[in-house]
């Protein structure tokens, strides 16, 4: 059915049949006109007070809910602001959907007045970029970006729009699917590949499993429980994959990594066999990615067949989806002889994981017992954004994610500033649900200003700021890896953060200690308005385990 | 093993394709030696012809990026030796017309006698090099040299091939 529309009111409407229920923004001279139609529209839009923080409100939205998340910023500036966004939501694989305007369509090329080439400066960090040149494509590239978006590996899509297309009227046709010719994002698993992987696995002694995002965004977690129970070996994490299995499960011994936890980069050096599910093997993970690939055999099972032999050069990869992967595996495997509970390794794994998983290293440590308090009030369903830095390694130490998208982190950007504008939009999404902030000082105050978001729109989330004056993360490199040479990363104890969250007409605290935390922390739940909870911490405090870079995941500075 | 590279990319014919698949190699600083871009067989369609310097893995890895990208439908990546190249090469010259008919006699290229002199050869990348290096005696007014274009000779275990 055809109606005579104008572009932007075609991109609304063509929004509306995706569904989209929120849009994450800031309006400009380019984008005039969609706001405009947006006006007529029963799509709510959340305005943002800096387009990164829009890009990062859509990002926690669709993090948190599995939907696609929409921001949209105006030409130039507008749009170079997003891009920060978009790379975070790209290097998550995170399905966003990012609108600018774009000046008009003479203009483009010619240096105009907030003009830039947008389409050129995202393409390295999205799926796909589109720029419809007339009204007729919108309706065809809106429903295959979010097809792209949200189909196969996830990602950021793209969609410049210039200001004259959005102002253009034509009869509008719009498509119930689409076709995008070269795009194949469903890839079957070759069962034959998945009957040698199951052959790895039964003639391996140690196995380890490792789950990382994908398997977070596929919910593949109960099968991939099913696969280690019945052979009683252990599920570790990445940092992106937390959550994605419960992680108080007998079996599960948290992350490994550069902040993993001792027992899980213990057993995954210990280990003959790493079965990896929906990860990429990420620097951070492996550290020397050739002692981690040494002595074992690497599976990798992935649903982006570019991720294949990407980071690990001698793995065996199987690619195809992940749902149907694991269940043909677990069939497999299910035909073939299983371990029992008195296999050796499960004893070692069950001992390790005994001794060390509520031990905390270092000496006069707050943060880790913070971040054990939140766990401990906070419901399973509840949900916790981090920032980049100390307060996000010790969230991955000591935060035990219990379900799927209940744990949101920059994990492949490490984006400072990530945290809260991602906790407003999982609010958004999971309206119902408590959201906290785990940041620290200098992290929160790259996009602080989102506390005028939070009060003007009612979006009420808890900050809980590990708050040390120094940019932490620097700090303890500085200290440990650098002799004690600081530069440049002591903040001081500026701003009074409850003073700047009452600014914004927030609440704000400043806690001493870990019982008063509990006390404020339980009213922050509470809370109708966004709640920061200041929680002073010694300067000192270092994040251990920590594998210094280059190192092997088995020289751990505890 | 570093060696020459042909990678056989048919992609959608619109602006902007032969920019990503450009932005992988620079992103990994290597520099292509050689592109050339034509219209494929089939509408809508273009088929880019690219050479880099690479090993197995690399080249293995850059097929498989370049696949990635929705615009391209499909990657073909062979060794040079497995394939049968030619490049094409226009020369505008100044000086001895018997010399230069010569040299085009010895290499097969046809000298187009107009207004000016205009050499036209084409064949394998090494002897455009070779017949470049004989034109230096000349004053040479203008040389446009097209890159390599290639078909694979026959499938071997050494051609990787992904899409479609």
């Amino acid at each position: 059915m055809a109606s005579y529309l104008s572009g932007a009111q075609a991109l609304v409407k063509a929004l509306e049949r995706e569904k989209v229920e929120v849009i994450f923004g800031i309006p400009g001279g380019a984008t005039l006109t969609f706001y405009d139609a947006l006006k007529d529209s029963s799509i709510r839009h959340v305005l943002a007070r800096h387009e990164q923080s829009a890009a990062h409100m859509a990002d926690g939205y669709a993090r948190a809910s599995g939907k696609v998340g929409v921001c949209t910023s105006t030409s130039g500036p507008g749009a170079t602001n997003l891009l920060t966004g978009i790379a975070t939501a790209y290097l998550d694989s995170s399905p966003v959907i990012a609108i600018t305007g774009q000046v008009a369509r003479d203009y483009i090329g010619k240096d105009a007045f907030q003009e830039i080439d947008t389409v050129g400066i995202f393409t390295p960090v999205v799926k796909y970029a589109f720029q419809p040149l007339s009204v007729s494509e919108i309706p065809f590239d809106v429903k295959a970006a979010f097809y792209i978006a949200t189909t196969g590996r996830q990602g950021p899509v793209l969609i410049d729009l210039p200001k004259d297309v959005q102002a253009e009227k034509a009869e509008i046709e719009f498509p119930e699917r689409v076709e995008i010719k070269g795009y194949r994002p469903y890839v079957r698993p070759d069962p034959e590949v998945i009957r040698e992987a199951a052959k790895l696995i039964i003639q391996s002694q140690k196995p380890v499993i490792l789950v990382g995002g994908g398997a977070v965004k596929s919910e593949v977690g109960p099968k991939v429980v099913e696969l280690a129970e019945m052979l009683m070996i252990p599920i570790a994490s990445t940092l992106m994959g937390k959550g994605a299995i419960p992680e108080n499960h007998f079996l599960a011994v948290g992350p490994i990594g550069m902040h993993g936890t001792y027992h899980a980069n213990t057993l995954i050096m210990e280990s003959d066999l790493v079965i990896g599910i929906g990860v990429r093997f990420s620097d951070r993970t492996t550290m020397d990615t050739k002692e981690f690939s040494k002595d074992r055999m690497i599976l990798h099972f992935d649903i982006d067949p570019t991720e294949a032999r990407k980071n690990i050069v001698n793995e065996f990869p199987v690619i195809g989806d992940l749902n149907e992967s694991i269940s043909m595996l677990v069939s497999e495997i299910r035909k073939m002889m299983p371990y029992t509970k008195d296999s050796p390794w499960y004893k070692r794994v069950k001992e390790l994981k005994e001794y060390y998983e509520d031990k905390i290293f270092g000496e006069n440590v707050l943060s880790p017992f913070i971040i054990k308090k939140i766990r401990e009030i906070l419901h399973e369903d509840d949900i916790v954004t981090t920032e980049v830095g100390q307060a996000q390694a010790w969230a991955e130490l000591f935060y035990k994610a219990l379900r799927p998208r209940t744990f949101i982190t920059s994990g492949g950007l490490g984006t400072m500033g990530f945290g809260f504008p991602a906790a407003i939009g999982a609010k958004v999404a999971k309206f119902d649900k408590t959201v906290v902030d785990i940041a620290g000082d200098g992290s929160f105050l790259m996009t602080s200003n989102s506390l005028a978001t939070s009060v003007k729109e009612g979006i009420p989330v808890v900050v809980v700021i590990l708050d040390n004056a120094v940019l932490g993360m620097i700090a303890q490199w500085q200290r440990l890896v650098y002799n004690n040479r600081y530069i440049a990363s002591s903040l001081g104890e500026t701003p009074n953060f409850p003073a700047l969250a009452k600014a914004y007409g927030a609440e704000g605290v400043r806690v001493n200690g870990l019982e008063d935390f509990e006390k404020y922390f339980k009213e922050a739940v509470k809370s109708d308005v966004t709640y920061v909870i200041d929680v002073p911490i010694s300067p000192e405090e270092n994040v251990f385990p920590f594998v210094p870079a280059g190192k092997s995941l088995k020289e751990m500075i505890v | 093993m570093k060696r020459e590279r042909v990678f056989f990319i048919t992609v959608a014919d619109k602006p902007g394709v032969l920019f990503k698949i450009t932005n992988i190699f620079r992103r990994r600083n290597f520099n292509i030696e050689s592109v050339t871009v034509g219209k494929s067989l089939a509408k809508d369609e273009s088929q880019i012809v690219i050479t880099i310097n690479a090993d197995d893995e690399e080249a293995d890895s850059f097929a498989r990026m370049v696949k990635k990208l929705i615009d391209v439908y499909e990657v073909v990546e062979a060794p040079k030796e497995s394939c049968y190249t030619q490049e094409l090469l226009l020369a505008k010259l100044e000086g001895s017309k018997e010399e230069l008919r010569e040299i085009a006699k010895n290499y097969g290229a046809e000298l187009m006698e107009d207004d000016s002199l205009i050499l036209k050869y084409s064949g394998e990348p090494s002897n455009v090099e070779g017949l470049v290096k004989q034109l230096s005696r000349f004053k040479i007014i203008h040389i446009s040299r097209t890159g390599i274009t290639a078909v694979v000779k026959e499938d071997g275990k050494d051609i990787l091939r992904f899409g479609r």
